[in-house]
């Protein structure tokens, strides 16, 4: 009886510390180790990266569009420059936010997406945005001229 | 007695443990904060010193009377201008409406470059340019004083990017930096003028004008039956066709989705026009097993799938291979010129040698009978004027778009120089040289950039 007290103190005592310990020696995940020299492929992996994490689920159509919404906004004026820049912008894409980018592993068909995409492939004709309109998102959005709907999202200019 | 000072000492631990495990996180989380309040603040006062920059440095150009100066003054200005964009993108602003101001820096500094180019060039800039330029100061005023006044809430504390509750106990939040940035956006929306000029930013570029499609209005059901012919010819079985939807973008188009009976999931998805029922492009998204077909044999098929699609007299320009499947570019001729602002790719499964993609959205787009000048320089000409350690494979006419879509008729030179090889695009009306685009070869095909 004794005994089993003490195992159950010293188990919350371990936990407690445990806690303690992980908090401090936790490392964020994203680390850039499976990056690739070339541009392309660079370009490649980030972009079905961010298929994964944006459009898992959803038909391989939609998720063309998700990655062509990505090289899109890379060519237009009213967005950065670069694919890097585009995807890493601060609070742009909920999968970056929340770090799904960099826990789900893009399967095979992300990558054919992605690279069906880089290709010149868009089934959007030249959207800007993306967005799904069964979640609650900001109204401004709503401005945007919808071009076609694919699955899960909404393809806009 | 003991089992006590036991319980005690076990309890004080506990605590303790709870309070370093809360503390540790604790401090972490607000260190990460900080990092990101600092980086956010960067930003922001980065974007403060860029539109001022960018403010003095319009006006001086307009005052200077030397055009080499004045070109240093335009260059600086399209600096200063991406560095404005890539102030505001690095502030979480990425769920806001953005895109005016972006646009607008973007815009400013295109524009000034462009104008740089023209003085370079020795052309005329227009009394509208200069109106133009006015108009981009006029805006950068006011965005310059907004900014300075956002810029004394942020000193004075009253403003912050993280919006949080103002104290343990309060529910009083700051206002954002957030908000504030994205008004000013919403007012440049309404003030800015939307610009037309020679860039890659200007607004033309971005909604061109469709030229390719022919034919007339056509309905769901002869969509769908123009649909079935195509898909007859890149798969044997007999597939399920459905309209999924009708898209509304610069070209409206029905999409079409072919499915295997008793599949969730469509195994063919093509989008065919509105006007005149042509098939845009297509996918077989069935997984491709490995390589047994020559790359050869998969360029030939691709080549007699483009003609039994009625697209005749092509030339294959490229090819890049990924995976197990091969895609070739092919570009339309008008006489001898070769127009490569109209390609059509398409995608054969090495495997097994069959279609699995086809994509004709840019032939559809600009593909029209064009006007060409006559070239006012000879074949000889151009061969007079290259450096003279090129050795030159071969030349052809060629019809280039430049990043403001206006179409340029050129000599391309195939040249060489040691072991590397370059296509070089000299104008083959006043003899400049347009574009030069490097060829690679590497084990995916042959690479231009």
């Amino acid at each position: 009886m004794k005994n089993k007290k003490i195992v159950i103190f010293l188990m919350i005592i371990l936990i407690a510390i445990a806690t303690g310990v992980t908090a401090i020696h936790f490392e964020p995940k994203a680390k850039a180790e499976r990056y690739a020299v070339s541009s392309w492929q660079g370009d490649h992996m980030l972009l079905a990266r961010l298929v994964a994490g944006e459009a898992e689920g959803e038909p391989y159509a939609g998720q063309v569009g998700v990655a062509a919404v990505i090289l899109n906004r890379a060519k237009n004026p009213r967005f950065p420059s670069t694919i890097a820049d585009v995807v890493f912008q601060p609070g742009a894409f909920e999968s970056v936010s929340n770090g799904l980018i960099w826990s789900r592993y893009p399967s095979r068909t992300h990558f054919e997406a992605a690279r069906q995409a880089l290709d010149g492939w868009d089934p959007t004709y030249g959207c800007i945005f993306f967005w799904n309109p069964y979640k609650p998102v900001r109204g401004w959005i709503w401005t945007r001229t919808i071009v076609t709907q694919i699955g899960n999202h909404v393809f806009a200019k | 007695m003991l089992k006590r000072s036991f319980v005690w000492i076990a309890s004080l631990l506990v605590l303790g443990a709870l309070v370093f495990g809360y503390w540790s996180v604790y401090a972490r989380a607000s260190s990460a904060e900080n990092a990101l309040e600092a980086a956010y603040q960067r930003g922001f006062y980065n974007l403060l010193e860029h539109v001022n920059n960018l403010n003095l440095l319009i006006s001086k150009s307009e005052v200077t009377s030397s055009d080499e100066q004045r070109i240093m003054l335009l260059t600086t200005i399209w600096h200063q201008s991406e560095g404005a964009r890539n102030s505001i993108a690095s502030m979480p602003l990425g769920s806001r409406d953005m895109t005016n101001m972006q646009k607008f820096f973007a815009q400013l500094g295109d524009f000034s470059y462009r104008i740089a180019e023209k003085l370079v060039k020795k052309q005329d800039v227009t009394a509208d340019d200069w109106a133009k330029m006015r108009d981009f100061r006029k805006n950068i005023q006011s965005l310059s004083q907004e900014l300075r006044r956002l810029q004394d809430d942020v000193a004075a504390g009253k403003i912050k990017w993280q919006e949080k509750p103002d104290g343990l106990f309060s529910t009083r939040k700051i206002k954002g930096m957030a908000d504030s940035l994205e008004s000013l956006d919403q007012r440049l929306k309404e003030q800015a003028p939307t610009i037309t000029y020679d860039g890659p930013f200007s607004d033309h570029v971005e909604s061109p004008t469709v030229k390719g499609l022919t034919g007339k209005r056509v309905s769901e059901s002869e969509a769908l039956d123009s649909a079935r012919r195509v898909a007859n010819k890149i798969v044997k079985d007999d597939l399920k066709a459905e309209i999924a939807g009708k898209t509304k973008g610069n070209i409206t188009a029905y999409t079409v989705e072919f499915k295997r009976e008793g599949n969730a999931v469509p195994d063919i998805i093509m989008d065919v026009s509105e006007i005149g029922g042509h098939v845009i492009w297509f996918l077989n998204t069935r997984e491709i097993e490995s390589s047994r077909v020559a790359i050869k044999q998969a360029v030939d098929n691709a080549k007699a799938f483009l003609e039994d699609m009625d697209y005749k007299g092509f030339e294959a320009t490229g090819s890049l291979r990924e995976n197990n499947t091969i895609t070739v570019s092919f570009v339309p001729k008008q006489g001898d010129v070769l127009l490569y602002p109209d390609f059509i790719k398409v995608e054969v499964a090495l495997d097994t040698g069959e279609i699995v993609g086809f994509n004709a959205s840019a032939y559809l787009t600009f593909h029209t009978e064009r006007n060409l000048p006559e070239p006012k320089i000879t074949e000889e000409e151009v061969r007079e004027k290259l450096r003279e350690n090129l050795s030159v494979e071969r030349i052809r006419m060629a019809l280039i778009p430049d990043e403001a879509l206006n179409e340029k008729l050129c000599y391309e030179v195939d040249v060489k120089l040691d072991s590397d090889r370059y296509l070089i695009y000299i104008n083959a009306e006043n003899g400049n040289e347009e574009r030069i685009l490097k060829v690679v070869e590497t084990d995916k095909g042959t690479m231009t950039m």
